[in-house]
């Protein structure tokens, strides 16, 4: 969907278009009919023209005519001759002029009838001249029918006629180039003012998207800043976990160096070590066990402890008092020191010997317990 | 311009995650896995800052702190170990000006705000 402004603009540059194109067309058409009239008024006054032609110089010719009847002058003969002569081509152009109007030419043909009766009357004088003299040219003259008032008169009429034209079509002429001056001036004011109504359009549109830039403007500023508050905080977060993980690290290496330690310690005791539970299973033994019993590791390890430590009475009855002393200790949370007991190595040997029990506590709770043999001084 | 330490110890992984620890607070940070190369970046580098390791398989560290300190007395140096001191290593370690003694058990964070307060001072 556009823009109404758009639209708008759209709207009125249509409208501009066609105020343009009316204004045009009445302006051409106007100027089409001044020069009709135009055409007219010099087609009348052509006419006009002629038609004073015509009387000029049949005055002439009559003028000439009387000479030659009073003088016998050839040279006004010749005259003569030449004025009727131009009357008649005049006539002629009269004529026509005047062949598609009606009127005109229906006037000038009588004119014509007219003028051949003048010019027969004009011989005749000329002949009774030359023949008779000026006595027979006198009875010629005396007998003259004066039709030139006549001539006169409808040639008059003729002019009228198209003085009347000329009349009618200044007026015309002169109603079109008003009309054409309002239709240009209107025309120009119109557009003008849809010229001004679209600056103003334009205009409104600008400050439009201007404020719409600078809204955008002010929420780009706003997403910069949450965008950059955001990066510092995520620069923080792994600057934190960078830190952390490197701590983290650093304890488990830590912690790694003190097992490490606490191991070296316990191997390097020469005491037997064992880790048993509180079921009396063995845990745990430190190098000296193997070193001592020639029992492995895996041989012990989740292992009962009366495998590798018990009592000659225990062999015989099955029951072993040291381990009911043990139980004792792990369930009280009493050190049990120094208790008798024998050993039993793979080879089958059997070596007496002195055992410590310590509960092994986490927290408050007692998970099992750390039981050091010591070989008796007699044997070792 | 950022300080320089060197850092010696013979067990990699302690060397290299303090190298990267130290580092990433911003120091420049040279290794050393044992005396001789540490006598050796010494004097190259000449440091702002010593950290070593007070047992380690070739030389003793308060031995080889004893050497540097001739060549650069004026560095301080922090002595980094995974045992705790008995008194007499306390004696000693006073005795060859070590300016500061930690265990490897604490924190990373307590360890850089004593390389920190070396360095500045």
């Amino acid at each position: 969907m556009k823009d109404p402004v758009e639209k708008r603009i759209i709207g009125l540059f249509l409208l501009l278009l066609v105020l343009l194109i009316s204004s045009t067309v009445v302006t051409v058409r106007n100027i089409q009919h001044a020069r009709i009239s135009s055409d007219w008024v010099n087609h009348a006054h052509a006419i006009i023209s002629e038609a004073d032609a015509i009387f000029s110089s049949l005055s002439a010719g009559e003028a000439a005519l009387r000479n030659f009847l009073l003088t016998g002058d050839e040279g006004d003969r010749a005259a003569g001759r030449e004025a009727f002569a131009e009357a008649i081509e005049h006539l002629e152009l009269g004529k026509a002029l005047t062949r598609r109007e009606a009127k005109p030419y229906e006037e000038f043909g009588k004119i014509e009838a007219i003028l051949a009766r003048r010019m027969d009357f004009a011989r005749a004088a000329v002949n009774a001249r030359q023949q008779g003299g000026i006595d027979a040219a006198q009875k010629v003259v005396a007998a003259d029918a004066g039709e030139m008032g006549e001539i006169r008169a409808r040639l008059a009429r003729l002019k009228d006629q198209q003085q009347t034209v000329v009349r009618s079509h200044d007026q015309a002429h002169y109603l079109q180039a008003a009309n054409t001056r309002w239709a240009v001036l209107a025309g120009g004011v119109l557009n003008a003012l849809v010229l001004l109504f679209l600056v103003y359009l334009i205009r409104d549109d600008f400050m439009m998207r201007r404020r719409a830039a600078s809204a955008l403007k002010v929420v780009n500023q706003k997403l910069e800043a949450t965008v950059q508050e955001r990066t510092a905080e995520l620069a923080f977060a792994n600057e934190t976990l960078v830190r952390e993980n490197l701590e983290q690290l650093w304890s488990n290496q830590a912690l790694d160096h003190q097992l490490r330690f606490h191991e070296l310690i316990i191997n390097s005791i020469d005491d037997l070590v064992f880790v048993i539970s509180k079921a009396l299973n063995i845990s745990r033994i430190n190098p000296a066990v193997t070193r001592r019993t020639g029992f492995e590791s895996q041989d012990l390890v989740a292992r009962p402890l009366h495998r590798v430590l018990g009592s000659d009475a225990a062999e015989e009855s099955g029951v072993w008092p040291g381990a009911q002393r043990i139980e004792s200790c792990l369930k009280s949370g009493r050190d049990l020191r120094d208790s008798p007991g024998i050993l039993f190595c793979r080879d089958g040997r059997k070596t007496p010997v002195t055992f410590s029990v310590f509960p092994l506590r986490d927290g408050d709770k007692i998970v099992g317990g750390v039981m050091t043999v010591k070989v008796s001084h007699l044997t070792s | 311009m950022k300080n320089q330490i060197l850092v010696i110890d013979d067990e990699a992984e302690i060397r290299r995650l303090l190298a990267r620890a130290l580092t990433h607070h911003g120091y420049r940070v040279c290794e050393a896995a044992s005396g001789a190369e540490a006598r050796r970046m010494a004097k190259e580098s000449v440091p702002d800052l010593i950290i070593c390791d007070l047992q380690m398989e070739d030389t003793d560290g308060l031995r080889l702190i004893e050497e540097l300190k001739e060549s650069l007395p004026d560095t301080p140096v922090m002595l980094l170990t995974g045992v705790f001191f008995d008194p007499e290593t306390i004696r000693e370690t006073i005795a060859k000006k070590v300016a500061v003694y930690m265990n490897k058990t604490e924190t990373l964070d307590q360890i850089m705000r004593e390389v920190d307060r070396l360095c500045r001072s």
